[in-house]
């Protein structure tokens, strides 16, 4: 053994102590970096599996009005596979006790079948009944803040006409992770709500009988999300005021998935200053 | 006569020390010859180790030429000169840079692990009068016997030139003679052209050739006649 290897593993043996602690302040640096990146990926693959195991859909877009008749239409789009086309409407919320503006996302459910997309994971309740318009499903989120349950009553003003709606069900939904309403930067779980209604009472509420505003679909595994865009905007250009857009960017996931970005960067760049990552709790994970 | 080793001519020496410029040799001439023992003697700030690390290869001149052998020093690029320093010259300064962790030795297998033709250690720490202690950490070893350590190192590699910036400075008379007899040894038995500085003027007399230095000149150059034995110099 040479001479300076023997210095260095004298010199080592001399300042064990420092030597352990360094090691063990590195081994945290270490785990604390398995630990978040472990958490990271194990994030994303829920997340995936719960976007898989609701049918989160991967293209949205929104049109003024358009008939149902375009669906068969839409699903010959090179690509397609599977379209669920369904009513859009925001709406004033009036809750007692309550004294500043609230809106809600009022989104149609199929009154006959499960929806082919976005399905809702049902916490609590059940789902409205069809055609009934006093009847609605509500997120999780907005429950919480207001202290609902299902039986709980609001009302909203829909269509210009104020109705009292009876919450027969709490859910989740993949397409909401978060509830930030029009304008907003964050989710204020008080002042928005998503909800969901009877598809033939929403299109009844909003005369929108044989028709839809609001179209999601589902794209074949490893289909061009740029091609059926572009065909879906030309389909829907004379009814459309917006153009399709692929889901982050369509649905307000987009909130979640830049908080799961932040967390990667966190995961590979902070332990290095032996900071801790913080994690936002999971909520979809419960599922 | 024997060969020059060195040849030092006109070598001035300034620090620029802000708007002050510090004159630390004022034009040196100097020949160094093979196999001598010479003494470089002076007060402290007088130019002795500044003339000892250009000579060596550690600091470079502001002017003049300094020549080993066939080289000239003051024209060669740094690469050059930690060539010439690490072929040609062993250094042994005032305090002993010795490394704790390893015993007088190892301190020395440092050395002869990375030299082209050294002696062994032991033989090196034989020639200063410690072979006995070679298994010796620095800390249980005297100032002296440290010394002595240091100077094996700075032997092993077998240089032609040995340059000493206050061997004894650190030690009583008693150790320090202990030193100089071990510079004694090496000058003799293998014939390494050997320079100390020092400001004891009690060491001159073991000298071939002493140079007296002041305020960056020197003022005198002295051949012994005669020079006696480490072991009769006291201070």
């Amino acid at each position: 053994m040479k001479a300076l290897d023997r210095k260095l593993l004298r010199d080592l043996a001399h300042m064990w102590a420092q030597v352990l602690a360094i090691a063990l302040v590195m081994a945290s640096g270490v785990a604390t970096l398995i630990l978040a990146v472990g958490a990271q990926h194990s994030l994303v693959e829920t997340r995936d599996a719960y976007y898989e195991r609701y049918r989160f859909a991967d293209v949205f877009a929104h049109v003024t009005r358009a008939p149902r008749l375009l669906e068969a239409q839409i699903l010959q789009i090179p690509g397609v596979a599977a379209v669920e086309l369904r009513i859009s409407k925001f709406a004033l919320l009036d809750i007692e006790g309550f004294v500043q503006p609230a809106t809600g996302l009022v989104l149609s459910l199929p009154d006959h079948r499960e929806s082919r997309l976005n399905r809702l994971y049902m916490r609590s309740g059940r789902l409205p009944e069809p055609g009934r318009a006093d009847e609605v499903v509500v997120n999780e989120a907005f429950a919480e803040a207001h202290g609902f349950t299902v039986g709980s009553t609001f009302k909203a003003i829909l269509n210009g006409r104020k109705r009292a709606l009876t919450i027969v069900g709490i859910v989740l939904s993949p397409e909401f992770i978060y509830a930030i309403g029009p304008g907003d930067f964050v989710p204020d779980d008080k002042r928005f709500a998503d909800m969901w209604m009877s598809e033939k009472a929403l299109a009844a509420l909003f005369d929108l009988t044989g028709a839809f505003n609001n179209v999601s679909v589902k794209l074949l595994k490893d289909a061009s999300e740029r091609g059926v865009i572009s065909k879906l905007d030309t389909l829907l250009e004379p009814c459309s005021t917006a153009m399709a857009a692929p889901a982050p960017m369509a649905a307000r996931t987009s909130f979640r998935m830049l908080s799961l970005t932040a967390n990667l960067s966190s995961s590979t760049s902070w332990p290095a200053s032996f900071r801790r990552s913080f994690w936002p709790s999971p909520r979809f994970s419960s599922t | 006569m024997a060969e020059a080793v060195f040849q030092a001519r006109g070598v001035t020496k300034v620090y620029h020390t802000g708007e002050v410029d510090v004159h630390a040799l004022r034009g040196i001439d100097l020949d160094l010859f093979e196999g001598e023992m010479s003494v470089l003697l002076g007060p402290s700030g007088s130019g002795k180790s500044t003339l000892l690390n250009i000579l060596g290869g550690l600091d470079r001149a502001t002017a003049g030429s300094v020549r080993f052998r066939d080289h000239e020093l003051t024209q060669m690029a740094e690469r050059g000169l930690t060539l010439f320093r690490r072929d040609h010259v062993g250094f042994v300064f005032q305090f002993y840079n010795l490394i704790p962790s390893l015993t007088a030795r190892e301190n020395v297998a440092l050395v002869t692990e990375i030299s082209a033709d050294p002696m062994t250690p032991e033989q090196a720490l034989g020639i200063v009068g410690l072979a006995e202690r070679m298994d010796h950490f620095p800390a249980q070893l005297s100032g002296g016997e440290q010394q002595r350590v240091a100077i094996a190192r700075a032997i092993a590699k077998q240089p032609e030139v040995l340059l000493c910036d206050e061997p004894t400075g650190a030690l009583d008379s008693k150790t320090g003679v202990r030193v100089l007899e071990a510079l004694d040894t090496v000058n003799k038995e293998l014939g390494t052209t050997t320079a100390i500085i020092t400001h004891n003027a009690g060491i001159r007399a073991i000298a071939h050739r002493v140079f007296t230095f002041g305020d960056g000149r020197i003022v005198e150059v002295v051949v012994n006649k005669t020079r006696i034995e480490p072991s009769q110099v006291t201070w």
